[in-house]
């Protein structure tokens, strides 16, 4: 099940743009929570994570360690959802997407001067939102921007096709870990409309788009530690 | 101020304190309310006050647009699908989850 999104043809990011429209066509390569195809999609993904962490290391080297210590497992609904509720515990210390991605952007973006606010003259009015046309980055509400990427599932769907329905603790889990990832598209292209330029060689987001391309699902146990998740009855040795 | 009973569950309240809701949603909305005793009543200026408490709470925090409900748009935590908007009686706090229905916690003020 994929979640397309495609930057409206006439919006207009600068030098930017021609890398926007590459991180939404990495984006919509996503085929959400399917079965890994074959073990060298895991291996491509696995070399992923580790450029994703490579590239985030040489910006915030205290968030992202040297080495990764990147486990693969391979699973079904029960075991996804419990590594959601494990990473969503609030005895957890470590929060990936919150000490580390988020940081990342965000640093990124101040050291750039760039800031959301200042996105207002290309934010598209919410009374004309949803515009059919769609694609447009940013929405304007009263004097406030914001961003408008609003990619959807239909996860429902998606189950109904996949051989096991599972159930509803699966759906609100896969719900919570989709809209995370989203979160992922949109510091990536965050971080390159901060860069200005069209070079994606740089930006530590892609990769980790990549990786879900991949059909891996990442899950951030510690600093220092990964579980790189699939769903799938196992890999053929 | 507000004291932290005020965001506990009474079964006749009209004002928004779903169980569900966590410490930071909570913290973040009493924030909003709080911001809002002494502001017109209307979207914008609740709008306002929710991004300043959610810059206030969250490193680097924002407030997204998580889809349309009776008389105009969702906007709060893509994390926690929790949100305002409008509604007939005045704004309200939502759940608009992924995939999922959206439901109606109850007022952000009384």
């Amino acid at each position: 099940m994929r979640s397309r999104f495609e930057l409206d043809p006439s919006e207009d990011y600068g030098e930017a743009t021609p890398a926007l429209r590459e991180i939404f066509r990495a984006w919509s390569a996503v085929d959400w929570f399917v079965p890994l195809r074959d073990r060298e999609a895991a291996e491509r993904g696995r070399r992923r994570f580790e450029e994703h962490n490579a590239l985030a290391r040489g910006h915030l080297p205290d968030q992202f360690p040297e080495t990764l210590k990147i486990r693969a497992v391979v699973g079904e609904w029960g075991e996804f959802t419990a590594l959601c509720d494990h990473v969503r515990s609030t005895a957890m210390k470590w929060d990936w997407r919150y000490s580390a991605l988020k940081t990342l952007c965000h640093r990124h973006s101040e050291a750039h001067g760039w800031q959301l606010k200042d996105q207002l003259h290309r934010a598209r009015a919410i009374e004309s939102w949803p515009d059919p046309r769609g694609g447009a980055l940013f929405i304007r509400i009263f004097d406030h921007t914001m961003w408008g990427f609003t990619p959807r599932l239909d996860l429902e769907a998606a189950f109904r096709a996949s051989s096991v329905a599972p159930e509803k603790p699966a759906l609100d889990a896969a719900a919570w870990y989709f809209d995370y990832a989203r979160m992922d598209a949109m510091h990536c292209v965050e971080w390159q409309l901060a860069e200005d330029h069209a070079q994606l060689a740089g930006n530590p987001f892609l990769p980790l788009l990549r990786v879900y391309a991949e059909g891996l699902l990442p899950f951030s146990l510690a600093r220092d530690e990964l579980v790189l998740f699939a769903l799938g009855p196992g890999l053929p040795a | 101020m507000l004291s932290q009973p005020d965001l506990l569950i009474r079964p006749d309240s009209r004002v928004a304190v779903s169980p569900a809701l966590s410490e930071r949603d909570r913290a973040i909305l009493m924030s909003t309310r709080l911001a809002l005793r002494d502001a017109p009543g209307d979207f914008s200026s609740a709008l306002r006050a929710l991004r300043i408490a959610v810059e206030r709470r969250i490193p680097a925090g924002r407030t997204f647009y998580l889809g349309d409900y009776t008389f105009g748009p969702i906007i709060g935590s893509i994390l926690s699908g929790v949100g305002i908007a409008q509604d007939v009686d005045g704004i309200v706090v939502v759940r608009a989850r992924h995939g999922a229905p959206i439901s109606r916690l109850g007022r952000l003020v009384p």
